[in-house]
């Protein structure tokens, strides 16, 4: 079966969709707010109650989820494109995981103080680690159950060692937070992890994109591609560079949100045709679609706020790697 | 080695001289094997399996760099090392078919065919009108017209060779390396395939194939290299490498050789125990 | 096999005899497992009873009695290093331990247990059972005779509209009724508005509703210097410094409040210091 819409109709409808849930995701609070006090805060520079609110709780929020969501999106149709195998997603084969164990050992142990980019740049190193070990591991082959295998590996042990580094981290609180680094959440947070975030996923989203002529060729192979033109060795370490940069950045201030990375790209690739390349923007704007309609969902559902984010993308998305290992069980043995 | 030298001959288009390649570990694939293809020439590159044909055609076709020795082709009157070209200009005038291709994605025909003017578009443009033509003219060639809205993954094996040698031919290059491109396909599709090899290797244009079958070798190919564990093992015509003698030396096979009006037919009809 | 069971046998009732012996007469080796305990011990028993105390005692910044702590042996509160004290007379939180109290019990050992005072009433009664427990009842009502005469004597000059004020802590929990820090906040003058939030004992809120409460002050309680944790960040967000109308203050100090004891007198004056005072 052929789809047949044109691609620039898919763009303008995903951002019409991500502008929208963008909105719907400031009306969701606890706290109804009063538009035109805000309209008055931005033209007459007036603060307010409900000002207040909106630019240091909502926006930062909104924003975080937007960012996260389109980095997860694009960075799940890098990886995808880069392996050739529809389950790379930074969650499953470890990345994430990888990451927040950088965070938390920055974090926890006092380094954030060192620059306002320690933080996130703790993220990228964590998770460049795991892709050097995903390749150590798996090869560049796409066989996904080595694939799948070695993310089981690294997820457990950066999960312990996350786990043993709260347990020695300096504060009483610490242990309990392991559920935020490993389920994720866009909660109270400020703008001042926004703005540390920003050039690392800009960054890393324009080195992904500057890959989709790549990631076209990779279609027939990494062999076909270096025939076509392409200087495998440098472009595969830019596509990793950039996807590292960008989710290791998320991670060190969101946690670990799954599952995005897996499902956005895989519903999104029949309205693209599967052309790789037009699937990372796409699923980049799909992406933050999601995890802005599943910041909706938290807000209507727990009004204290205490549900994470990634509870509700994994209820999605579990299900959904199911299905995709079902559907795909004959092709694999 | 990195100086270009004029051309004495002037149907020469390219050389590998003296091709090695080792791995890290110590073992050596391939051993100082030189090679040359001139214009208008259908190359066979023929031996047993793990004797270093798949291997010398990547490194003649770029994909792989050798350890020693060096590749390159004739630009405009004289002798330029590939090494020296940027990898774009090298995809630009040399194709490679890998075995098996495959496309790991379901899209379509024409999109994939499309690929094949990847070496001549710059980053930040998308397919142009003349890319299109060259997309159609490589579809009327391999007769793929009908499937350009297919998807790849669902055509027959001999479909999808057809298709891959399209997107190929869509480049236009001035040499063609395919390796095994009809070891899975029926008769009527290996004919085909060949047919268009032979006919690409016309003019100023050439092609280096990988056989297994060695009387589609002796058929098509103007010039066959007979490799053996590595090296080089002899070089020339089908008529004078295709011998009794090589063959059992070889491919340790007793075989028979017919001519068939102007062409040699070899089968191999007993293995022998003194390789 | 026989042998055994006699022996255990013999160890039951010798233990249940001498925990017999020892609730009749005043208990000679106190042990206590909880920080609360602690303090509790050195106001109301005497000094050459009490055998052990907690690690947390002798920390002037959670103990109001950190200064009489000194001397004692400290102990984490585990059951192999009290065992070999041979207590007569174990005191600890109901809400601390639970698995060392139900052994200690099945070993037979006296163990009291102290709840959670959600009043001034309740407060009184503690010290009053507690000084039964020891074996110096006078000496707890002693206690409670100062600490009745010290509340009488607060002399809080209370507002005709009290001030609203809201408490909020580390991971994002308020304070709200049915609790003795709502108790102190009313005494000092301040109406909780977790209260008309309909928050009852310890929950979570979010930000938004902290800022949309507006409270005139805004008690920060931040359980711990070190704010590298996700649960500091909630006390430490930027919005809370921007919220104009709202005096920020820091909640009552660990160690008037560790404890529900007659130190709820400093703390109910320390509450109310905060909204004299003229800090901004």
């Amino acid at each position: 079966m052929t789809v047949n819409h044109s691609y620039h109709g898919v763009l303008i409808g995903l951002f019409v969709a991500m502008i929208g849930s963008f909105f719907v995701d400031l009306l969701a609070g606890p706290v109804s707010l009063q538009w035109f006090n805000i309209w008055a805060a931005i033209i007459e520079n007036k603060a307010s109650l409900d000002s207040l609110i909106f630019f240091e709780i909502r926006l930062p929020r909104a924003i975080l989820a937007l960012l996260v969501g389109a980095t997860l999106g694009i960075s799940g149709a890098a990886l995808q494109g880069l392996l050739r195998n529809p389950l790379a997603e930074s969650g499953i084969i470890g990345v994430s995981n990888c990451a927040a164990l950088g965070a938390v050992l920055v974090f926890y142990f006092g380094f954030t103080q060192w620059a306002w980019f320690a933080l996130p740049l703790a993220g990228l190193l964590g998770a460049l680690v795991s892709v050097v070990l995903i390749f150590l591991l798996a090869g560049r082959s796409s066989s996904t159950v080595t694939l799948i295998l070695a993310g089981i590996a690294i997820n457990t042990i950066a999960g312990a060692l996350m786990a043993m580094a709260l347990n020695f981290a300096p504060n009483p609180y610490a242990m309990q937070e392991i559920v935020f680094w490993l389920l994720g959440s866009v909660a109270n947070r400020s703008v001042s992890d926004v703005l540390i975030i920003v050039p690392f996923i800009v960054f890393g989203g324009l080195l992904i994109l500057s890959c989709g002529r790549f990631l076209n060729a990779l279609t027939l192979g990494e062999e076909t591609a270096s025939s076509l033109g392409f200087n495998v060795q440098v472009l595969r370490w830019r596509l990793v560079v950039g996807v590292v940069a960008c989710v290791g950045a998320a991670v060190s201030v969101c946690g670990n949100i799954g599952f995005i990375g897996l499902v956005i790209p895989h519903l999104l690739r029949p309205l693209v045709r599967h052309d790789p390349q037009r699937l990372l923007s796409v699923s980049a704007m799909g992406g933050a679609v999601l995890l802005l309609l599943s910041d909706v969902a938290v807000q209507v559902l727990s009004s204290g706020g205490e549900l994470k984010l990634g509870v509700i993308t994994s209820l999605v998305g579990g299900p959904f790697f199911l299905y995709l290992i079902l559907k795909n069980r004959n092709v694999w043995g | 080695m990195g100086l270009s030298a004029v051309l004495n001959d002037e149907s020469l288009l390219l050389t590998g001289q003296q091709l090695t390649l080792s791995i890290t570990g110590g073992a050596t694939l391939l051993n100082a094997v030189s090679v040359t293809v001139n214009q208008g020439e259908l190359v066979g590159l023929i031996g047993p399996n793990g004797a270093g044909k798949s291997t010398l055609l990547k490194l003649l076709s770029g994909v792989d760099s050798p350890s020693k020795g060096c590749v390159s082709l004739a630009i405009s009157g004289s002798l330029e090392p590939i090494s020296a070209l940027s990898v774009r200009e090298r995809a630009q005038k040399m194709s490679y078919l890998v075995q098996g291709a495959k496309a790991y994605w379901p899209i379509e025909v024409e999109k994939m065919i499309a690929l094949g003017r990847l070496p001549f578009q710059k980053w930040w443009q998308q397919s142009s009108d003349y890319d299109q033509a060259k997309v159609v003219r490589a579809m009327q060639l391999t007769e793929t017209l009908i499937y350009r809205n297919r998807i790849v993954t669902t055509l027959s094996g001999g479909e999808q060779a057809l298709v891959m040698m399209a997107r190929v031919l869509a480049g236009e290059p001035e040499v063609i390396f395919a390796d095994e491109p009809v070891a899975t396909l029926d008769p009527y599709h290996q004919l085909h395939v060949m047919e268009l090899l032979r006919a690409h290797a016309k003019g100023e244009r050439a092609a280096v194939v990988v056989l297994h079958d060695l009387s589609l070798a002796a058929r098509f190919c103007d010039r066959i290299y007979l490799l053996n564990d590595g090296g080089l093992f002899c070089e020339g015509s089908p008529e004078v490498v295709l011998s009794q003698h090589n063959i059992a030396r070889v491919y340790g096979v007793d075989s028979q050789i017919t001519r068939v009006g102007q062409d040699l037919s070899v089968s191999p009809v007993a293995r022998l125990n003194n390789r | 096999m026989r042998a055994i069971i006699l022996i255990k046998w013999a160890l039951v009732s010798l233990l249940s005899l001498t925990s017999c012996f020892a609730q009749a007469s005043v208990p000679q080796r106190i042990v206590s497992l909880s920080l609360c305990t602690d303090q509790l011990l050195l106001m109301l028993a005497p000094r050459q009873h009490i055998v052990s105390l907690t690690r947390g005692a002798v920390d002037p910044d959670l103990s109001y009695m950190a200064a009489e702590a000194n001397g004692f042996l400290l102990t984490g509160g585990n059951i192999e290093e009290v065992l070999p004290l041979n207590p007569d007379l174990i005191v600890g939180s109901a809400f601390a331990s639970r698995d060392a109290v139900h052994f200690l019990r099945q070993l037979g050992y006296p163990v009291k247990l102290i709840g959670l005072p959600v009043s001034i009433a309740e407060i009184r009664d503690l010290l009053l059972a507690f000084g039964e427990w020891v074996g110096s009842p006078e000496r707890a009502e002693q206690v409670v005779r100062k600490m009745d005469w010290q509340l009488a004597n607060l002399n809080l000059q209370q507002d005709r509209v009290k001030k609203t004020a809201l408490i909020y802590s580390s991971n994002g929990y308020t304070i709200g009724s049915g609790t003795l820090e709502n108790v102190m906040l009313n005494a000092a003058g301040f109406h909780n508005l977790a209260v008309d939030m309909e928050v009852v004992g310890f929950e979570q809120i979010t930000l938004e509703r902290v800022v949309a409460a507006q409270p005139a002050f805004l008690f920060i309680e931040n359980h711990i210097d070190n704010s590298d944790s996700l649960a500091s960040q909630y006390v430490n967000h930027p919005v809370l410094d921007k919220m104009l109308l709202s005096k920020q203050r820091e909640f009552i100090p660990s160690r008037l409040r560790a404890c529900a004891g007659p130190m709820v007198v400093e703390a109910i004056n320390y509450l109310y210091e905060n909204h004299h005072d003229s800090k901004p």
